[in-house]
């Protein structure tokens, strides 16, 4: 009744045991969370470089005019983890979504006296990048016409911009030149963690140039739930080139946004219709 | 020696501790047995695994950074791409270490463009591949190969081709049946690269020429490429061009056999040609 030497070893083996079982097991739970989200948010920034380096692409064959050359990118579409840290894989999902419903943007001419709109050219279809972050906050992205779109907390904001380029001619006249990307071909999804190619080929290109009177205003018209990030970065970056608040406007018209460009010369743009398969 | 007996007869307790403390320590090496033998070569698997899908993103925007610069055509522009060659392993053991090569090859790759006349009149010569050889523990070793524009990825003696060529068949507005082939060059030291590290592969494209052949009816083109695995290309081409229409023996044929010099080859000779559009590039790589 009265040996109480026998457990010591026991107990304190035990002890030491569940001492070290703790500290792995806050190991995991603490260290292996900050892995996961460092994880998670390396792959962020892959990704957009993937769709930039997309978007490269597609510039360089709408600059060489070529509908022949095949240009293959990769997207990977999660994280790998880390089985030590038990860190589990993110994955994604990667969409080409050519619907115009979903996301198109038109130059329009407006006249101002006469009241009519005329459509110069319509940019529709995106290439979309959903996440499936285990530790990370969703982060998805969107090519749209030439523009880099990330969606997180449900809003919307240009983080790579499209190419709009400001000329003051020695003439003293303003001019905007604007490259954009149609994407077409399959509606199309893949999901998982891996790396997938996308095949980008130039279908046609074209281009066209506004010169719009006194009378007559450029509009640029985007639909779909990216309008207001589309108008905000106009918005942004026309203050940046010079122009002033009266020189634009930004008209909520519902299912689309305007960004009306109420004092301009020439609007010039360069349009490539691209095929993208994955 | 009466003493000693008396020792061993009172105290029944003393071997306690020693027998527990024995236990204890063998459940701890047994477990520590099973999470060697069992878990750490699964987790050096999966290192192992994504080094090599690290690699293979590697050859991906290599290829890409290619392409872009052919379209490009700017000259004197070069375009560089980080690659990792092997893994240090985990933090456990090094457990997935594993060492990787890289070499930029003169041999393989070398694709001849020539008509069907005899003798062949050559329209474009290209040559060269980069070639990465993994040396794993775990998984099956992975070889991936950059030749004819192509991404082969090898492993257990079979191979896919990753990226396609740039052999592109189209019908124009009019009905003509137009080929276009983006040839591509790989000039540089040749060298070979291995380790655990990470290299940079540098592309510059030094020059490219674009051409148009009306091809004449009864002539036809034939693309030659010296490559180890002419039957993953046969897969590749076949599937591509029934795809776009096109019936094999009729409007194309392909032949595996070798050239003069002993080398594989892929030959693809297309029958029923109107034109073709043939842009030659030259890339200068520097590997560091």
């Amino acid at each position: 009744m009265k040996n109480d030497r026998g457990d010591a070893v026991i107990v304190s083996a035990v002890l030491i045991m569940s001492i070290l079982l703790s500290l792995s097991g806050r190991l995991i739970i603490s260290y292996g969370d900050v892995v996961g989200k460092e994880m998670d948010m390396e792959h962020a920034c892959d990704l957009e470089d993937s769709f930039v380096r997309i978007r490269m692409s597609m510039r360089a064959l709408l600059e060489a005019e070529d509908t022949n050359t095949v240009i293959v990118n990769r997207v990977t579409l999660g994280t790998f983890g880390n089985p030590y840290l038990a860190v589990a894989r993110s994955s994604g999902i990667l969409h080409l979504d050519p619907r115009p419903q979903d996301f198109s943007l038109s130059i329009i001419l407006r006249d101002n006296l006469a009241g009519g709109q005329r459509v110069i050219n319509t940019y529709t279809g995106s290439l979309e990048y959903r996440s499936n972050n285990y530790y990370f906050h969703d982060q998805n992205y969107l090519l749209q016409a030439g523009a880099v779109i990330l969606e997180e907390y449900g809003s919307y904001s240009v983080s790579s911009p499209p190419s709009l380029i400001f000329e003051e001619r020695i003439s003293g006249t303003y001019s905007l030149r604007m490259n954009g990307f149609g994407l077409s071909g399959e509606e199309w999804s893949i999901a998982g963690f891996e790396s997938i190619t996308t095949v980008t080929r130039m279908l046609s290109s074209s281009s066209f140039q506004i010169a719009p009177s006194s009378n007559e205003d450029v509009i640029i018209r985007v639909t779909g739930p990216t309008r207001f990030a589309w108008a905000d970065h106009l918005s942004s970056r026309f203050l940046e080139m010079g122009f002033g608040g009266g020189d634009f406007n930004i008209v909520d018209g519902g299912s689309y946004a305007d960004f009306e460009i109420l004092d301009i010369d020439e609007f010039n743009g360069n349009f490539g219709e691209m095929e993208v398969s994955i | 020696m009466r003493f000693l007996r008396r020792g061993f007869s009172e105290d029944r307790y003393g071997v306690t501790n020693v027998v527990s403390l024995v236990l204890i320590t063998g459940i701890v090496i047994s477990l520590i047995g099973l999470v060697f033998t069992s878990y750490l070569p699964a987790w050096g698997k999966d290192v192992e695994a994504q080094t090599l899908n690290s690699v293979m993103d590697s050859f991906m925007d290599l290829k890409g950074s290619m392409d872009t610069l052919s379209v490009n055509g700017d000259e004197g522009v070069s375009l560089t791409t980080s690659i990792k060659l092997g893994s240090t392993g985990g933090p456990v053991f090094g457990f997935g270490r594993m060492t990787g090569s890289l070499e930029v090859n003169a041999d393989w790759g070398r694709m001849v463009i020539s008509d069907t006349g005899v003798p062949p009149k050559n329209y474009g010569i290209s040559r060269g591949s980069i070639e990465y050889k993994s040396s794993n523990n775990y998984v099956d070793e992975q070889n991936i190969h950059l030749e004819g524009g192509a991404i082969v990825r090898e492993q257990l003696g079979s191979s896919v081709i990753k990226g396609p060529p740039n052999i592109i068949i189209s019908e124009d507005a009019g009905g003509e049946l137009i080929l276009y082939v983006l040839s591509t060059s790989i000039e540089g030291e040749m060298n070979s690269y291995s380790g655990t590290g990470t290299n940079m592969i540098t592309m510059t494209l030094i020059s490219h020429t674009d051409t148009s052949y009306d091809i004449p009816p009864g002539s036809g083109i034939s693309i030659t490429i010296r490559t180890m695995f002419g039957l993953t290309w046969e897969g590749h081409m076949d599937g591509y061009l029934q795809s776009h229409g096109l019936v094999r023996d009729t409007d194309y044929s392909i032949s595996l056999g070798s050239d003069p010099e002993g080398f594989d080859t892929f030959g693809i000779t297309f029958l029923t040609l109107d034109r073709m559009d043939l842009r030659t590039t030259f890339f200068s790589v520097y590997i560091t």
